[in-house]
């Protein structure tokens, strides 16, 4: 997921330094974007645009499309459930 | 001939933010003698104004389209029946189209309010989320062939705060800004998702090739 957040931060055009910056983590369903502090201001200035320059969207298009990557985590659960499950009562 | 996906939208959009006004000294200053308070227009552009195209008159707003997914939540599969093709065929007596259910799609836009003068901020802030109610809205969307009107489901789902003070050093002026994240639900019609399929006819495989306007010398390979 960080890859993917970072590939399409590096299409829109932010700079090397802030794209190399942001991580997605998660704890629990709880799915965060996480960055430096001293970064906020550049990256909310690529995100939603500055005075003088227009939006350069990377998080919010990322976070649109989250659910393939949901639909891939139950996939591969489901999947392991099966597996496991099978090799428990069928050996 | 109305708009089709997307640009009916855009289009719908557009219309729908605009109609905010702001007022101020300037405009009360140029009150009539009914003393009626003059208002000004806030105009709503697609994308930053181009200085160097148009002036830029403060306050204003911008729209911007951020991405377009496919809702696979709303996503259904099956036929579907009508006489007007989904709105994109004058209906016929005794015709009836049938067809795939189209495809969903979200269509996410940027909505961002520009303003030097904070009262002009609070004045489109109040407006604007007043287009919104409880972070909903619908936008009125007319079909291709103009002849009904369907009200598409709206959602804010992000608002940010982006104001910029004066800097001394920079030369850069006080700006007030909002930045709406607004996501208008939508739907490709069959027949756009037609148009837009290109099939394949025919492939040819190893077919010789009668060209005779190879320059001397080359030889086809």
């Amino acid at each position: 997921m960080t890859y993917d957040l970072r590939s399409r931060a590096k299409k829109s055009g932010w700079s090397k330094e802030l794209v190399s910056s942001m991580q997605v983590a998660h704890q629990n369903d709880d799915i965060n974007v996480v960055y430096p502090e001293k970064k906020e201001e550049e990256l909310y200035d690529s995100e939603y645009g500055s005075m003088s320059e227009p939006h350069k969207a990377a998080i919010r298009p990322f976070s649109y499309n989250l659910d393939k990557y949901l639909t891939q985590i139950i996939d591969d659960t489901v999947i392991d459930a099966i597996i496991t499950e099978t090799r428990a009562f069928h050996g | 001939m109305g708009n089709q996906f997307l640009i009916a939208e855009d289009e719908a959009l557009k219309a729908f933010v605009q109609g905010m006004t702001v007022a101020d000294e300037k405009s009360a200053a140029a009150n009539g003698p009914t003393g009626t308070i003059k208002t000004r227009p806030v105009k709503v552009w697609f994308g930053y104004p181009d200085v160097e195209a148009r002036a830029q008159e403060f306050p204003f707003v911008t729209i911007d389209l951020v991405d377009i997914v496919h809702a696979n939540d709303r996503q259904q599969q099956g036929r579907i029946f009508d006489s007007d093709f989904m709105g994109t065929q004058q209906a016929e007596t005794g015709y009836v189209y049938e067809y795939d259910l189209p495809v969903a799609f979200d269509i996410i836009y940027q909505i961002t309010t520009h303003a030097r003068h904070p009262r002009h901020d609070r004045a489109i802030l109040f407006q604007m989320w007043n287009k919104f109610p409880a972070k909903y809205g619908k936008l009125p969307v007319s079909n291709q062939i103009d002849t009904k009107i369907g009200w598409r489901s709206m959602f804010v789902d992000g608002y940010v705060k982006r104001d910029t003070f004066e800097d001394s050093e920079s030369g850069n002026r006080r700006l007030l800004r909002n930045v709406f994240t607004v996501r208008v639900v939508s739907e490709m019609t069959p027949a756009v998702a037609a148009q837009r399929t290109q099939l394949v006819d025919e492939i040819f495989i190893n077919t010789p090739v009668e060209n005779t306007s190879i320059p001397s010398g080359l030889t086809i390979v």
